[in-house]
């Protein structure tokens, strides 16, 4: 019994709680104090008031630049998600069609590089991407441009960083999924008349649904918030919503409406991941 | 045998020359020659780890011989892809795609030959009623049961009317009661369209009751060629001899051999062999004797004749409802197994336990095997 307790009381302490605080917060005032926000309870002359303070989400409504951050970081990361989504899948088919005995390697590659940190993987990019970098260098010297490329603080190296730091949990989850794939249901595509293409086209690419979405989720739903990269990699142009909650905290002080950004980009997130449990549980159903 | 090969060649549909398949240091499959007549089922008979299966795969393209050649219809199949072939395999597994129901699994093959809607429609109609599936059309496949799958893996490897089916171990994933009825509707389906068809088991009785011929195999190599009939009553060595059915097999050497008879001396049993065939070979030759359980009379008192004759113990019976198997163990240790039909209900005066009995049997009930 207190063994099935452990994940409550995990989630209640780490995930309940401060969320309660986080909504608690967005419906606050923004105050010159500490903590810097009103509270929420006023309890004087035997009168309790409860003042909700619904301003912080109606000026998210109304403020142009939250909601184009909100539709910029869904476009970002739905983007960074196709990409991975292509360069990931032919990862996880080669790895699953290898040999038994190189698939564990493979498999170690693929995991390898997130045992260094993910900031200084993130900052390495950098010296890759920058006028003067790696890139820049080598095409200038192979003569292929004659000015350099400008590719460091662009979306394209946002881009560029979402997939390269996301790519395992795309290829995994397709890996688990390919590998598991019966080898004679494309023997029996092929033997029925399909060409190769046909094969991945019509058995292959539906019988690995489940793994598709579940990779997807798990680069898309982290890439909406991610901070870092932007951060690091995008331009002053990069419009996301890591970067707006980071600048309202800690630049602007502006807790509550801090907060009721943070309430928002939850709402986006549940919205794809109700629909990804509710596949996960009819996948199990016809399993 | 012999006198047949030239007449089998030439009505041959599917012609094996030679063909030898080797998976690194193994031989899988080892020069076999088979001709294949146009419309027959053909069954590839053997334990596990003889080579038939990859036969069969050979047949369909997946794996490329070594050496050798295959022919279908007079055209040569070596360079051509499986999905170019005109062979369609019914899987062990079925292979049913699980994201497709019941028609469109159907409907697969005939979509990549690029035929119109209406024409996949009406075929696949067509099949559904054959096998008696009209009604679940629209179930996936893990909402059906065995039988059901089988019945849409066989519709679904004769959509494209193929010039060769093939069946891996086809009853393998059904249960015994189920795969007594679906070894006759499936033979049935398959001779109502009149395609011709190789299937691979491991399971003599499947082979015997759906094949119109049978080859044994053994170690990549075919040792016999027949009809059910001809390899159960005159298997031509002892391997297929004891892989179909029972068999109690005598060593001996011959002493007398004639068109018409030979004499073996069997240290192994009382008297002299007597057999009513010649054999090639000549006296003092080893040879084999092997004579059916169901062709061995036991009784208590001593037979007549001089020859044929076997003393025992019984040792052991295993009732099996229609017959009793007894297993009787001569003075000299050699276990020999009989069967009798119980067609008389009462028990009584019954032959049991520790009973000494006598075994004879016609000469005509032994073959003689010289390897």
């Amino acid at each position: 019994m207190t063994v099935i307790g452990i994940p409550f009381i995990w989630l209640l302490l780490f995930l309940v709680f401060p969320f309660a605080i986080v909504f608690k917060i967005s419906f606050a005032e923004m105050a010159i104090a500490r903590p810097p926000f009103t509270a929420l309870f006023a309890f004087a002359e035997e009168k309790l008031s409860i003042a909700l303070n619904l301003g912080n989400y109606l000026f998210l409504l109304k403020d142009h630049l939250y909601v184009a951050a909100y539709l910029s970081s869904l476009k970002t990361a739905a983007g960074a998600t196709c990409l991975a989504l292509l360069v990931g899948y032919p990862i996880a088919y080669g790895m699953a069609r290898a040999h038994p005995g190189l698939r564990n390697l493979l498999l170690l590659g693929i995991v390898l590089p997130s045992w260094t940190s993910f900031l200084l993987r993130i900052y390495a990019w950098i010296g890759i991407l920058k006028t003067n970098g790696l890139i820049n260098n080598l095409l200038l010297k192979l003569g292929i441009i004659d000015t350099p490329l400008h590719m460091l603080h662009t979306d394209f190296a946002v881009y560029i960083g979402i997939v390269y730091a996301y790519l395992p949990f795309m290829v995994l989850p397709l890996y688990t999924n390919l590998v598991k794939l019966d080898e004679s249901y494309l023997e029996a595509a092929a033997d029925l008349g399909a060409k190769p293409w046909k094969t991945f086209l019509f058995v292959t690419l539906p019988l690995s649904k489940g793994g598709i979405i579940a990779g997807s989720m798990l680069v898309f739903i982290p890439a909406v918030g991610e901070f870092v990269i932007p951060a690091l990699l995008g331009g002053p142009d990069t419009l996301m919503i890591g970067k707006i909650l980071w600048e309202e905290f800690f630049n602007n002080r502006d807790w509550p409406v801090a907060s009721a950004v943070a309430i928002v980009m939850l709402v986006l997130l549940i919205i794809p991941m109700m629909w990804f449990h509710k596949h996960q549980s009819e996948e199990m159903e016809t399993a | 045998m012999t006198e047949s090969a030239t007449d089998e060649a030439s009505e041959a549909y599917i012609r094996i020359r030679g063909v030898t398949k080797k998976f690194d240091a193994i031989t899988a499959v080892d020069n076999v020659d088979l001709n294949i007549r146009k419309g027959e089922i053909l069954a590839l008979l053997g334990a596990s780890g003889c080579g038939k299966t990859t036969l069969l795969r050979l047949l369909a393209g997946f794996e490329i011989p070594t050496d050798g050649q295959i022919a279908i219809d007079g055209e040569d199949m070596h360079s051509i892809q499986p999905y170019n072939r005109p062979v369609n395999m019914m899987f062990q597994s079925y292979a049913l795609f699980p994201h497709m129901n019941v028609a469109k699994n159907i409907a697969f093959g005939l979509k990549q030959d690029r035929l119109s809607r209406a024409d996949i429609k009406t075929r696949v109609n067509e099949l559904l009623e054959l096998v008696h599936m009209k009604s679940l059309f629209n179930r996936f496949p893990h909402q059906l049961s065995g039988g059901q799958r089988q019945r849409v893996a066989l519709a679904r490897s004769l959509a494209k009317s193929p010039k060769l089916l093939l069946l891996d171990e086809p009853m393998a994933a059904l249960d015994k009661k189920l795969r007594e009825q679906m070894q006759l509707e499936v033979v049935n389906i398959i001779e109502s369209v009149g395609v011709t068809c190789v299937m691979v088991t491991h399971d003599q009785e499947e082979a015997m009751t759906m094949a119109t011929r049978i080859s044994v195999m053994h170690d990549g190599k075919i040792l016999q060629t027949g009809t059910p009939h001809k390899v159960y009553e005159y298997p031509n060595c002892r391997r297929t001899a004891e892989f179909i059915g029972t068999v109690n097999i005598f060593s001996g050497t011959v002493i007398e051999n004639s068109s018409d008879h030979v004499i073996i001396n069997a240290p192994e049993l009382d008297r002299e062999i007597y057999v009513d065939h010649g054999i090639s070979g000549a006296a003092g030759t080893t040879v084999w004797v092997a004579v059916r359980p169901e062709k061995m009379v036991i009784s208590t008192t001593p037979p007549t004749g001089n020859y044929n004759h076997a003393r025992g113990k019984v040792e052991e019976i295993a009732y099996v409802g229609g017959l009793s198997v007894y297993h009787i163990k001569t003075p000299n240790d050699v276990a020999i197994r009989a069967t009798l039909a119980n067609v008389d209900r009462l028990a009584k005066n019954r032959i049991t336990w520790d009973d000494e009995v006598y075994l004879s049997w016609q000469p005509s009930a032994a073959v003689v095997l010289t390897w």
